[in-house]
């Protein structure tokens, strides 16, 4: 007595078929699991069982052999649960396995057969599509993520309600209406909170309108962070294919925030700079997205970049120069996708005095040295926008509030536009001055182009055809600020 | 009374136990792969291994709770043993009970593991 099962497992984000196979033999009552499975997988065994007999339905005392097919893919976590349930119970014909070869299946079981949902259903869901699955038994609080991958979900609370619905004794249960897509729950905090900073505010903009990467740079306590944490608020919401994109890695990151299963609003992450290399840019065995590939289409705060440990840095260029990581191991290749807005905070110097005309930097230039020296050239040629971020005079505390993310939002989207439907091209006068530039400053051919590019986003938000002049200056002025130069 | 004939006394009673439910006994303290089944019992195509418990004072818990892990898997290689060497008993479908005995009371739990 042989049944068959189907489910996805998850390499990376990438969804693999898995035959979940129930071979029932007379002899002495055993369970066993093969096919590389892992400990969470193992241990269904004990679940399953126990959610069989909560269910009301019969555990055969027989032989039962479930196999994980391919048997050479690693399979990791509890969402076998339900297709290995469903597979033996299919197997002692108690509920039909032509019924059940219609559905893919996912979930953990609870003890009394409760069906749980488990990350990364979406990806699972968009596996179950591609292999010619037109409907997925799930969990009730992963029915949203499926039906966002366009498979029909079929969301169940209980084993029973599962056995009951392949007998064909109940209609397919309906999804629960309260966990809908809610609008996005938490705003990010707004621009009006942020008094004075002209320059820095207009870095912000810039970088919102080109997605460039940007430094800011200054004495304690002037509002650096507070700047970075309100650019996710000014930049344009995500298009459906990025909400897909970016629900996806949240799922299997398993970060939903609950009874919000899409992402519809560009993602923030500010790791805090105790983090390692792994947890960044991604890894561990069966290869996990880190920080970049969380942020991806969304925004990475490194708070205080220089107390960052140097081999986080250096891994950061591969995902900001391709957009994508790459994770090797012994097991196999992962590529996580990572196309995030770097936004970095720094003081000038260790002891924080620099660049402040109130205090007195004590740094002895050895000090000063290693710290620069944190920062490679790399690096920093890498950020577009280089913003130095004054104390605040007492006026402009005391002044009025700043504009609103919302009205900065609505330029960002219409200078979005302007770049994605017709890019400003650069006027003869202005491409002198950049080749001027070129010579005079000396600008890499890398540091060349990130300047033409931050300079068609200031013309982009000037609303102007043409890349004028007075645009290449502004962004060659974001490229090499005066106080990160070496003393 | 020595141990050993308690614990006779015990199968005995279990044996009749089944007896009285339409089981045939097959077998009684029968050695196979190096352990003891208590009974083998048999009725229509069922065939029951059962282990029998006694259990005297309090403590220690109920006496279905000494039939371990490590207990499990030697009663399991005692069955394979035992169904190899009664090839015709090998089509049937097999379960484990467990006996517990507790004073006068009889407690049966069918398909224990």
């Amino acid at each position: 007595m042989l049944a068959r099962a189907v489910t996805h497992a998850l390499v990376g984000l990438d969804p693999r078929r898995v035959e979940v196979e129930a071979h029932l033999q007379r002899g002495v009552p055993a369970f066993a699991i093969v096919g590389l499975a892992d400990r969470a997988c193992q241990e269904a065994k004990e679940r399953v069982r126990s959610g069989i007999s909560s269910a009301e339905a019969e555990w055969p005392s027989r032989r039962i052999t479930v196999n994980l097919a391919p048997a050479g893919l690693k399979k990791e976590g509890s969402g076998f649960d339900l297709p290995i349930a469903l597979a033996i119970l299919a197997a002692s014909h108690q509920v039909p396995p032509e019924r059940l070869a219609g559905h893919a299946a996912l979930g953990e079981l609870a003890l009394d057969g409760r069906v749980r949902p488990v990350a990364g259903a979406l990806a699972v869901a968009e596996g179950a599509r591609r292999s010619g699955y037109p409907r997925l038994l799930c969990a009730a609080d992963s029915a949203h993520e499926v039906a966002l991958a366009g498979v029909e979900p079929v969301p169940v609370r209980h084993l029973a309600e599962v056995v009951a619905y392949l007998r064909g004794e109940i209609p397919a249960p309906e999804p629960p209406a309260n966990g809908a897509p809610a609008a996005s729950a938490q705003r990010p905090p707004d621009l009006a909170d942020v008094r004075g900073n002209e320059r820095a505010r207009r870095a912000l903009e810039l970088a919102a309108a080109g997605r460039h990467n940007l430094l800011l740079a200054g004495p304690p306590g002037t509002g650096k962070t507070m700047l970075g944490r309100r650019l996710p608020g000014i930049l344009p919401p995500l298009t459906d294919e990025e909400v897909l994109e970016v629900t996806r890695i949240h799922s299997v990151a398993g970060l939903f925030p609950p009874g919000r299963p899409v992402i519809t609003s560009p993602p923030f992450r500010s790791p805090h700079h105790s983090a390692s290399a792994p947890s960044v840019v991604g890894g561990g065995p069966g290869p996990r997205p880190g920080e970049v590939t969380l942020a991806h289409r969304g925004v990475l705060l490194l708070d205080e970049l220089p107390e960052f440990p140097r081999p986080v840095l250096e891994a950061l260029r591969q995902p900001l120069e391709d957009g994508v990581v790459s994770i090797a191991r012994v097991g196999g290749r992962s590529l996580f996708p990572a196309r995030f807005q770097l936004v970095g905070t720094m003081n000038l110097c260790p002891c924080g005095g620099r660049g402040d005309p109130g205090a007195e930097c004590s740094c002895s230039p050895q000090r000063l040295a290693a710290f620069r020296d944190k920062l490679s050239r790399a690096l920093l040629d890498r950020f577009d926008l280089v913003v130095t971020v004054p104390r605040p005079r007492s006026a402009e505390l005391g002044g009025a509030a700043g504009e609103a993310s919302d009205a900065v939002r609505a330029r960002v989207v219409a200078a979005r536009d302007l770049l994605a439907s017709a890019p400003p091209e650069r006027t003869r006068e202005a491409d002198d001055l950049l080749a001027r530039a070129v010579d005079r400053l000396p600008l890499s051919a890398r540091g060349r182009e990130r300047v033409s590019r931050v300079a068609r986003s200031a013309a982009a938000l000037a609303g102007c055809e043409r890349v004028l002049p007075e645009h290449v200056a502004e962004a060659l002025a974001y490229r090499h600020p005066r106080e990160l130069a070496v003393a | 009374m020595s141990t050993r004939a308690v614990g006779a006394a015990l199968e005995r009673r279990a044996a009749w136990h089944y007896r009285l439910r339409g089981y045939r006994v097959l077998a009684r303290n029968a050695w196979a792969g190096g352990h003891e089944l208590d009974l083998v019992l048999r009725r229509g195509g069922r065939l029951v291994f059962a282990e029998v418990k006694g259990k005297g004072g309090d403590g220690y818990g109920p006496a279905e709770a000494m039939v371990g892990a490590e207990k499990q898997r030697r009663l399991r290689r005692a069955a394979e043993a035992w169904l190899a060497a009664h090839p015709d008993a090998a089509a049937l479908e097999i379960s484990f009970d467990v006996v517990a005995v507790e004073g006068r009371k009889l407690r049966r739990l069918p398909a224990a593991f």
